[in-house]
């Protein structure tokens, strides 16, 4: 029987004002390189762009082509085979005028540009704003359900710090100067349901204590928890990074931005399942046991 | 206890069972080689085909193309009309899982997974639609072709006159009794029992999957010449008649009657003089059209009119009377009121036929390219043999168990998502990973919980039921918070956030039953037989 954490006592919530510094200092950064760079860095999927079509004499390994075009400064360049062929293929990237020959240039012999156009994006703006509805219509029945199971507080608390997680990994990307993709929206997509899994895991443990140490006060009562489960989320955190970690370096062009954008979703969500969900739970009490303090006292 | 365990034991066995038989037409589609599927009849194959998971258009290529409307834009009616159309011509064409969608205001995109011929998908979604209204033949003189055909074929296949033997060896497995085609094993040649024809046309009418043998028989060297010349023969399109899907082959004639443009609106409506709650279609014809349909059905009442859409009979009513005023009326018969719907939907498309053009197409690999997704495969596999490695390091003989459960999970969940005919796509594949996470999760709260329990001296025994009965209401709560966004991303949601939900949501349950039923099954096992100590 491996224990780590064994009856562990850290003092989470007492340093919970550094991580709303922490929090800040990452989410402003982020906020401000979204405001300076017009919105997130679309990707083809979503402004279209320039399609090639290019036909080699002799076969080409996809490699070889993907390593050119990543040094003419187009390393997002979405390259398809043509179904079975191994001298076709069609090249989506950003748009640019004569973007076809500059590429042919590179190889010799030159393969032909058979076709060179505009295409318009696969995910539409109309998509884009039902998905942002359905996101949002996500979070509230989310909202409504650990309200009922837990408590209002619990459930907005956990939207927040889902709206936490999304903000700063979304920001980081802007920072990072990477494209919003269709692969980084599943990953943002599966960053909301990590986030609010670990949330409800600590949120369970401190409902389950609260009925157990009913004379505690509620931040000791949170750490606790936190350190109970603490084991659990450093295994589960782990394991996670360890597929995302291989899948970063081993999975490939496309698989890597996926791999990438989770590794920073899993990292903060784990954080902010302590120190945004939990801890402004207890500021939430304090101030309402505060005010109510207040309001008897001016009676 | 006990009997709760045998209760449970059974019901996992029955679900293994039932997930691998479904799973099992997977493994088959993926598996066939070019030369199995030519040993297979037609209905096999689709049969394999619909029930297989496919793959969405990013991970297994096809065609995709975009369409708008040449020299205008399209109204908002006739985009509706057009995707409707356009989806009839698809199911024609029978391409698995077609997306056809409205893009943007007045553009329409359509993806064919697994199609690779570009010129034929282009053939039959490009072309302007067609709406005509033909003359069909009387019964009897269709049957009198029919026994001529018929006699002409039987005597055809059985001189031995035959070429092409890879498309009737189709017909080898399936086909028994007195319909079908049997091989003589002496000479390699074919047989065609009496009454090729006639006996797959049951009142009219032919099963879906009688269909291509039909269709084989008549494209015999031949068979064109005893058909008359002004005459052709066309299919209806497929309908649902009790469970059972079949299609009427009409003699009709060759040249319209009266064509679209004749039209002024369709609408479905409900209500017709033999059935008051009976769904029927209206039709209203131009001013100019009036005296022509006048004519025509005062010459034909009690014939058959075929409105014809593409080449496919849409519907085939009787003239009851003459029309005199250019309204008519089709009784639907008992069909429900969304066919009424239907036909009026592509009358009405059919009547100003909004010329498409493609704007954009592409035959394509797998949207992430084949490097891509092969290295994607080789990393998800080391991930996955690294977290079940780790599982069974840190928790031994439990973390075995884990594994297995995470194998099942995956197990049923593709076995759903196929019974489910869903897509998988690459934010499916998402979804999925999701899952796997989760479902790691969930053994190892339950375990560090066991754990917790056994450090404060538990016996085995109960530090396990401890630690599952504890462990579940986070386990619970959390699927449960995941599975209703899952479901409203799934219900609500397009495109890539739908494969996304469809996937976890799948995922969850498949999850909920392997970590929570499962693994309890196998420690009660282990400790109903008294071990004193646990692996974890």
């Amino acid at each position: 029987m491996i224990n780590i954490f064994k009856n562990s006592k850290y003092d989470f919530i007492g340093k919970r004002k550094y991580a709303y510094i922490l929090s800040l200092a990452i989410i402003i950064p982020g906020i401000v390189s979204f405001i300076v760079k017009g919105g997130p860095k679309y990707g083809i999927d979503f402004t279209g762009g320039s399609l090639v079509r290019l036909h080699f004499e002799q076969p080409i390994p996809i490699s070889d082509l993907r390593a050119k075009l990543s040094q003419m400064g187009f390393k997002e360049a979405v390259i398809q085979e043509e179904k079975g062929t191994k001298y076709d293929y069609l090249i989506k990237t950003y748009p640019k005028e004569g973007i076809g020959n500059q590429i042919a240039k590179l190889f010799t012999p030159s393969p032909t540009v058979v076709q060179e156009d505009l295409v318009g994006p696969a995910i539409s703006e109309n998509f884009r704003q039902k998905a942002i509805w359905v996101v949002l219509l996500c979070w509230a029945c989310m909202l409504v359900y650990i309200w009922i199971r837990f408590q209002f507080r619990w459930g907005v608390c956990a939207v927040i710090s889902i709206v936490h997680d999304l903000i700063l990994t979304a920001g980081l990307l802007s920072i990072l100067n990477k494209e919003f993709t269709a692969s980084i929206l599943a990953a943002l997509l599966t960053i909301i349901g990590y986030s609010i899994n670990d949330s409800i895991v600590i949120s369970d443990r401190i409902r389950e204590n609260k009925r157990l140490l009913r004379k505690v006060s509620l931040a000791d009562l949170v750490n606790t928890s936190i350190n109970e489960t603490l084991s659990r989320t450093i295994i589960t955190g782990l394991s996670t990074m360890f597929v995302l970690v291989i899948l970063f370096f081993f999975g490939g062009p496309v698989i890597h931005d996926f791999a990438f954008t989770m590794l920073i979703g899993i990292v903060v969500g784990t954080y902010s399942s302590v120190y945004v969900v939990a801890a402004l739970v207890v500021d939430w009490d304090l101030w309402s046991s505060k005010k109510k303090i207040d309001a008897r006292s001016s009676k | 206890m006990k009997a709760q365990i045998q209760a449970k034991t059974i019901f996992i066995l029955l679900a293994t069972i039932l997930a691998a038989w479904q799973l099992s037409y997977t493994v088959r589609f993926f598996k066939l080689t070019p030369g199995q599927e030519e040993n297979m009849t037609e209905k096999q194959l689709k049969t394999l085909h619909t029930k297989a998971i496919k793959l969405g258009l990013d991970l297994q290529g096809g065609v995709h193309l975009v369409l708008k409307g040449k020299d205008k834009e399209l109204s908002n009616d006739e985009t509706q009309g057009a995707l409707g159309v356009l989806r009839n011509r698809i199911d024609q064409f029978g391409v698995s899982e077609p997306q056809i969608a409205k893009q943007g205001s007045n553009r329409i995109s359509v993806d064919l997974p697994g199609v690779v011929d570009v010129q034929r998908a282009k053939e039959i979604i490009g072309k302007t639609a067609q709406l005509e209204f033909r003359l069909v033949e009387k019964p009897e003189f269709t049957m009198e072709i029919l026994k001529k055909i018929d006699e002409y074929v039987y005597k055809y296949y059985n001189k031995g006159g035959i070429k092409d033997t890879s498309r009737l060896a189709l017909n080898l497995k399936d086909t028994s009794g007195i319909n079908g085609i049997f091989k003589d094993s002496a000479n390699d040649s074919f047989e065609v029992l009496e009454n090729p024809v006639l006996s797959l046309m049951g009142s009219g009418y032919v099963t879906d999957t009688d269909i291509p043998e039909l269709k084989k028989y008549l494209s015999t060297p031949g068979v064109s010449e005893l058909i008359p010349s002004d005459d052709e023969f066309l299919w209806s399109k497929i309908d649902e008649v009790e469970y059972e899907k079949r299609a009427e082959l009409l003699l009709v004639k060759k040249e319209a009657c009266l064509k679209g443009d004749a039209i002024v609106d369709a609408q479905p409506g409900i209500g017709t003089n033999k059935n008051s709650a009976g769904a029927r279609t209206d039709l209203t014809m131009t001013g100019k059209a009036r005296k022509e349909w006048a004519r025509i059905t005062g010459a034909n009442v009690n014939r058959r009119i075929a409105i014809v859409m593409d080449n496919i009979v849409q519907s085939a009513p009787v003239v009851i009377e003459r029309i005199g005023g250019g309204k008519s009326l089709i009784d639907m018969g008992t069909s429900p009121f969304k066919e009424a719907q239907d036909l009026a939907l592509i009358i009405r498309a059919g009547k100003l036929p909004a010329p498409l053009e493609i704007v954009e197409e592409r035959t394509v690999g797998p949207a992430l390219g084949k490097d891509s997704i092969r290295a994607g495969m080789k990393s998800m596999l080391i991930s996955s043999l690294v977290v079940v490695l780790f599982m069974i390091f840190y928790y031994k003989g439990c973390g075995l168990l884990a594994d297995f459960a995470l194998f099942f999970n995956i197990f049923y969940l593709l076995a759903i998502l196929s019974a489910f005919k869903a897509t998988l796509t690459m934010p499916g594949l998402a979804g999925i990973a999701l899952t796997i996470g989760m479902g790691v999760d969930a053994n190892i709260l339950i375990y560090e919980r066991i754990k917790e329990e056994m450090r404060a001296g538990k016996t085995v025994r109960a530090a396990i039921d401890a630690g599952y009965a504890r462990a579940f209401s986070a386990i619970f709560d959390s699927n449960v918070t995941t599975l209703i966004a899952a479901i409203v991303l799934y219900y609500f949601g397009i495109g890539p956030v739908k494969g996304f939900g469809i996937t976890l949501a799948i995922g969850v349950i498949a999850n909920l039953f392997t970590a929570i039923v499962i693994t309890k099954v196998v420690l009660d096992v282990i400790t109903l037989r008294g071990a004193k100590r646990l692996s974890i």
